[in-house]
């Protein structure tokens, strides 16, 4: 083919670009960088004259602001712990969902539904499981005399921070699964067969194995999970569970973010928290750049010392 | 692979499906139980099924134009995302150029972006153009922001399609477009379903962007109204839960009878990419 051919080609492929760009330009592209811009500013929807340039500013109060502090190391936490056990929950029901056994589907689709369903109707469920009077929890374990006191899931500040966690790791299992078990279908029994022969047995099969199999999913689907609970899903489970309460209990930085533009009107500084976001996200990738990098050094070392 | 110890396996996928599945199950049980029997007793069943709660809610509240709302939404999104994501995917697999590859960089990139950073921004942009409290606003909004993970998922689609097809009609004397409407997209329907239903999936569940843009009740999506039902009926938990039960409607038929596509939509999302 020609380059004519070639440059013509390409105009079509830039013409059929134009949809999707005119769309991420609008709600994606002008809305950053105006944000970025608002971070720089003392706009205050509360005082008509603000909106100056204060250059870093925002950002020298913020890192001198205690609560920042805490609420970073709980958005953390919380994003560590998700991520972490929703891997492990959803690694459990793929391993199980993978073998051989009759309604297979049907058990794959129910234990789906965490995923699809809306997370308005997720929060609503759990506060109606969690509620202290009339919650299903609370009622059971009185019933069968373990507590005398009912459990103020959502209404004590320390057991408020770990409830939340649970209903997303709840809320999020589903996709871990999901990718997982694309991993586990990958695997053919071929794989399997020599080990067997061996007479491994099935814990070392799996850790030997399957796991490593599963290592590359298993690094993109946490590393995704991570991202969209710290950026996103963290918020809307929060908010419609607790309102980031009892006493700010349970504020993570998009929720204290959220506040701070809505209720305080300072659009200036609320857009400085989530440029701390993306901060945070940046460090997380360099950090893991390095891991890598390291290890790859490493291993070529090791290589060239067993064979110089 | 072998048959072995298949009743543990039983066992235990049926113990954590019903601790998983309890939330579910509660749902639908409270919102067919009596207000009696929802305050007097604790059993999982409901002893005198009733739909009370639902004829409760499709009466005496916005939630049936609500429901509305989120399939009208939810119905364009889905359109938009399908049409804008098949031709961009379309373009990154079968253009080669600079442009393209800046593209996917944006796409990954875009997605580490906080929602709460482009909030207040995006609100403005939505009021200058005039389309706070109007639906019209959730529709861009949607479609923009699940763009690049329906444009991931196309691509990867758009990969096993052999480039063969398209380059034997190109030799043919067909243009890269025609090449694209007459021989890849009816093979593609497949690729198109699963777009189309995580975009249906992310709209009709979107909480957030609707609580923002939206002031009048009965303009808001179901989202926004199943939160409300604390707030604005001091909780009335049986019209709460059938209220979520409705809602929960969509995503069973999705599992269903399109289980094989939402998973195909997360994977080539998630793992292709």
């Amino acid at each position: 083919m020609n380059n004519k051919l070639l440059v013509r080609r390409n105009i079509v492929g830039y013409y059929m670009l134009i949809p999707a760009t005119i769309l991420f330009l609008l709600i994606n592209a002008f809305p950053l960088v105006y944000g970025l811009i608002l971070s720089l500013t003392d706009k205050n929807y509360t005082k008509p004259k603000s909106g100056k340039f204060v250059g870093l500013e925002n950002f020298k109060s913020i890192l001198h602001d205690s609560e920042f502090w805490s609420i970073m190391g709980y958005t953390i936490v919380y994003t560590v712990f998700v991520v972490a056990f929703s891997y492990l929950l959803g690694l459990a029901l793929a391993v199980l969902l993978n073998k051989n056994i009759k309604f297979r589907g049907v058990f794959r689709a129910l234990a789906l539904f965490p995923w699809v369903i809306p997370t308005v109707v997720a929060a609503q469920n759990w506060r109606w499981l969690f509620n202290d009077q009339l919650g299903f929890i609370n009622r059971t374990l009185m019933e069968l005399s373990i507590i005398k006191e009912p459990i103020l899931f959502l209404a004590n500040a320390d057991l408020a921070r770990l409830s939340v966690i649970i209903v997303a790791i709840w809320k999020s299992y589903p996709f871990m699964m999901v990718v997982l078990l694309a991993g586990l279908q990958s695997i053919g029994d071929e794989m399997y067969e020599p080990a067997y022969i061996d007479g491994a047995n099935r814990t070392k099969i799996f850790w030997y194995i399957t796991m490593p199999t599963l290592k590359p999913m298993s690094i993109v689907c946490t590393t995704l999970m991570g991202l969209w609970t710290f950026n996103t899903l963290s918020f809307d489970n929060i908010y419609l569970l607790t309102q980031g309460g009892p006493s700010g209990s349970t504020y993570v930085m998009s929720i204290q973010s959220y506040y701070t533009a809505i209720y305080r009107g300072k659009i200036g500084y609320a857009s400085a928290i989530s440029v701390m976001m993306m901060v945070i996200i940046a460090l997380a990738v360099l950090i893991y750049a390095i891991a890598k990098y390291t290890a790859a050094i490493k291993e070529q070392r090791n290589a060239g010392d067993v064979n110089g | 692979m072998v048959r072995q110890q298949s009743w543990l396996t039983y066992v235990l996928i049926i113990v954590l499906l019903a601790i998983v599945l309890l939330p579910l199950i509660s749902m639908v049980s409270t919102s067919l139980k009596t207000d009696a029997e929802l305050y007097g007793s604790n059993s999982l069943l409901p002893q005198n099924p009733t739909l009370d709660n639902y004829r409760y809610v499709f009466k005496n509240t916005d939630f049936p134009q609500q429901v509305i709302n989120s399939i009208l939404v939810s119905l364009t999104v889905t359109l938009i995302s399908v049409f804008a994501a098949s031709f961009a995917g379309y373009a990154l697999t079968r253009f080669r150029g600079r442009i393209f590859g800046i593209y996917k960089g944006f796409l990954y990139l875009i997605q580490m972006i906080p929602a709460v950073l482009m909030l207040m921004p995006l609100f403005m942009v939505i009021r200058s153009l005039g389309l706070y409290d109007n639906l019209v606003s959730l529709m861009i909004s949607y479609t923009a922001i699940n763009l690049p993970i329906c444009i991931w998922m196309m691509k990867s689609f758009y990969e096993t399609i052999p480039y063969e097809i398209d380059e034997s009609a190109l030799v043919d004397g067909c243009g890269p477009f025609m090449a694209y409407v007459r021989l890849i997209l009816p093979m593609s329907a497949s690729g198109l379903t699963s777009v189309g239903i995580i975009a249906f999936i992310y709209a009709w569940n979107e909480y957030m962007l609707a609580s923002v843009f939206i002031r009048t009740n009965t303009l808001t999506t179901l989202s926004v109204g199943l939160s409300q039902f604390s707030q604005q009926f001091s909780v009335e938990w049986g019209a709460m839960m059938a209220a979520s039960s409705i809602a929960t409607i969509p995503a069973a038929l999705f599992l269903v009878f399109a289980q094989k596509y939402i998973v195909e939509g997360i994977t080539a999302g998630a793992v292709k990419g």
